[in-house]
């Protein structure tokens, strides 16, 4: 599986991490059980710090995608692991609302807006029925 | 001997020198990053193929001179070979002159048509790719230490039998030139330095596996495939060049303690295998780092690029970067890895032993005295 880091962007570089570790998941191009490279490695690959790395492992262990072990590294949890709290369903509805509040303000209709997320749905999954 | 050694090394300079343009990566030319859609400018091609014609007309000429020199003139081997280095040395000072004009003309020909200024820039990585690597694992970096510590037990269980005078110099034909007094601390002078060597070698091979694993964006399978394979390439010349020292130098110090083994030219066989095994591991690596070599035949502009690190590299030869967590890089210009002087590990792995061989040369130089 492959990320792709802008170091330009205006969104930090942590942050472009996890966002991608996460897609990669929903993709299924990362299983449950798998180990993530360890921070160093993944530091040296990427050419950044290692706290940065550290910064998005600790981000999604907090987010209950991955538990890190001393000895075996960040291990990705199963679905059955992941239980969906209701504060997690409160967190994804609060990250979701200024997008589509955006969308409503630019004139996005209802429809337009189901649609797109339909559409994002079908991407990521599109991978998982394809393998 | 001296001069079928300085021929042979010669020879193998002088082609890896000459293709050079045509072994390192395609998107760096001359030391500079050039984004792929531009890659088929006409310049780029005219400066390589004059860089290698160059090189070549200048090495062929040394070689007549050298040729000549030893068929017409019949000179002291020292001479001879002094001569020799000169003429290794002149091409590779030819060569790095005409490097460094060409760095100069693409550097300036990028600025000045502002090659890949509106190409967004990209760092890919594998985050699989750690699982399939292949680099020798350490022990086989540490095995050669274990008996090199032998050795220097060994020295000194049978110091008594040991003679007066300590070789510490072999010529090329495998007869030593210098010794020194017996002592304690010359008896174990050349297991000594064997052992900062393994530790270099070690200290590199393990450096290499802690450094990035480069992904091309645009051809992001195929890099990852060329890395993996180059790291285990570079891996195995290591530890082959690594055992075959330890080969010799272990013969070497054995000779020191039985002196039959090495009367009259007998180690002689040894030293051109030395020699073989180094130059043809080399030569291998570099063959199938050129079969490796990633292809850019799709001219077509491109939407993302790799991180242009051109900054980071001075002259397109030295690589300072304090914000890389990587030891080791692959060299801009020319065959092999350079290391990151922005990276304190870098003085830690050849900044200790190095400091540890100038002590132990002083210490010898003083105890002769």
């Amino acid at each position: 599986m492959f990320i792709e880091i802008e170091p330009q962007s205006t969104v930090p570089i942590y942050e472009q991490l996890t966002r991608q570790i996460i897609e990669g998941i929903a993709r299924g191009d990362m299983q449950a059980g798998e180990t993530l490279p360890s921070v160093r490695s993944l530091a040296a690959d990427l050419g950044v710090n290692m706290h940065t790395v550290n910064k998005s492992y600790h981000e999604l262990e907090a987010k209950g995608i991955i538990f890190i072990r001393a000895k075996s590294g960040a291990v990705i949890r199963s679905a059955d692991e992941r239980v969906l709290t209701l504060e997690q369903l409160q967190q994804i509805e609060k990250n979701l609302k200024p997008v589509v509040a955006e969308g409503m303000v630019l004139g996005a209709t209802e429809k337009q807006i189901e649609d797109m997320m339909k559409k994002v749905f079908a991407d990521l999954q599109l991978r998982v029925e394809g393998v | 001997m001296v001069v079928t050694v300085l021929l042979s090394i010669y020879i193998v300079t002088v082609v890896i020198q000459m293709f050079i343009p045509y072994l390192v990566r395609e998107t760096s030319v001359f030391g500079v990053t050039v984004p792929e859609q531009n890659l088929g400018h006409p310049l780029l091609k005219k400066m390589k193929k004059q860089y290698t014609q160059v090189i070549g007309i200048v090495s062929i000429l040394l070689l007549i001179v050298m040729i000549c020199s030893m068929v017409l003139l019949t000179l002291d081997d020292a001479v001879q070979a002094l001569l020799f280095m000169s003429c290794l040395f002149g091409m590779l000072a030819v060569s790095m002159v005409i490097y460094g004009v060409n760095y100069r003309k693409v550097a300036t020909l990028k600025k000045r048509e502002q090659w890949g200024i509106h190409v967004k820039q990209v760092r890919a990585v594998d985050v699989t790719a750690r699982s399939r690597e292949e680099m020798l694992p350490w022990p086989f970096f540490a095995i050669p230490i274990s008996m090199t510590v032998f050795m220097i037990f060994f020295t000194l269980w049978h110091y008594d039998q040991m003679p007066q005078q300590i070789a510490t110099h072999w010529g090329p034909t495998g007869e030593a030139d210098a010794w020194q007094e017996k002592n304690y601390f010359t008896a174990i002078l050349l297991p000594l330095g064997m052992l900062i060597i393994q530790s270099i070698m070690w200290g590199t091979a393990d450096s290499i596996k802690r450094s990035a694993i480069k992904v091309a964006v645009n051809h992001k399978e195929a890099s990852v495939e060329e890395q993996l394979k180059t790291r285990k390439y570079i891996s195995w010349n290591t530890a082959v060049v690594s055992y075959a020292l330890t080969m010799l130098l272990t013969v070497l110090q054995l000779s020191n303690i039985y002196p039959s083994i090495a009367t009259g030219k007998r180690l002689l066989p040894l030293f051109v295998l030395f020699l073989i095994i180094v130059l043809g591991s080399m030569t291998i690596y570099v063959w199938k780092k050129r079969q490796l070599r990633v292809r850019y035949d799709n001219r077509a502009p491109v939407s993302v690029m790799d991180i242009d690190d051109d900054r980071y590299w001075k002259g397109g030869l030295i690589y300072i970067n304090r914000q890389d967590p990587s030891v080791f890089v692959e060299k801009r210009f020319g065959v092999g890895w350079t290391v990151n002087l922005g990276n304190p590990r870098v003085y830690v792995i050849y900044g200790i032993p190095l400091a540890l061989l100038i002590v132990i040369s002083l210490l010898a130089v003083f105890t002769y005295s």
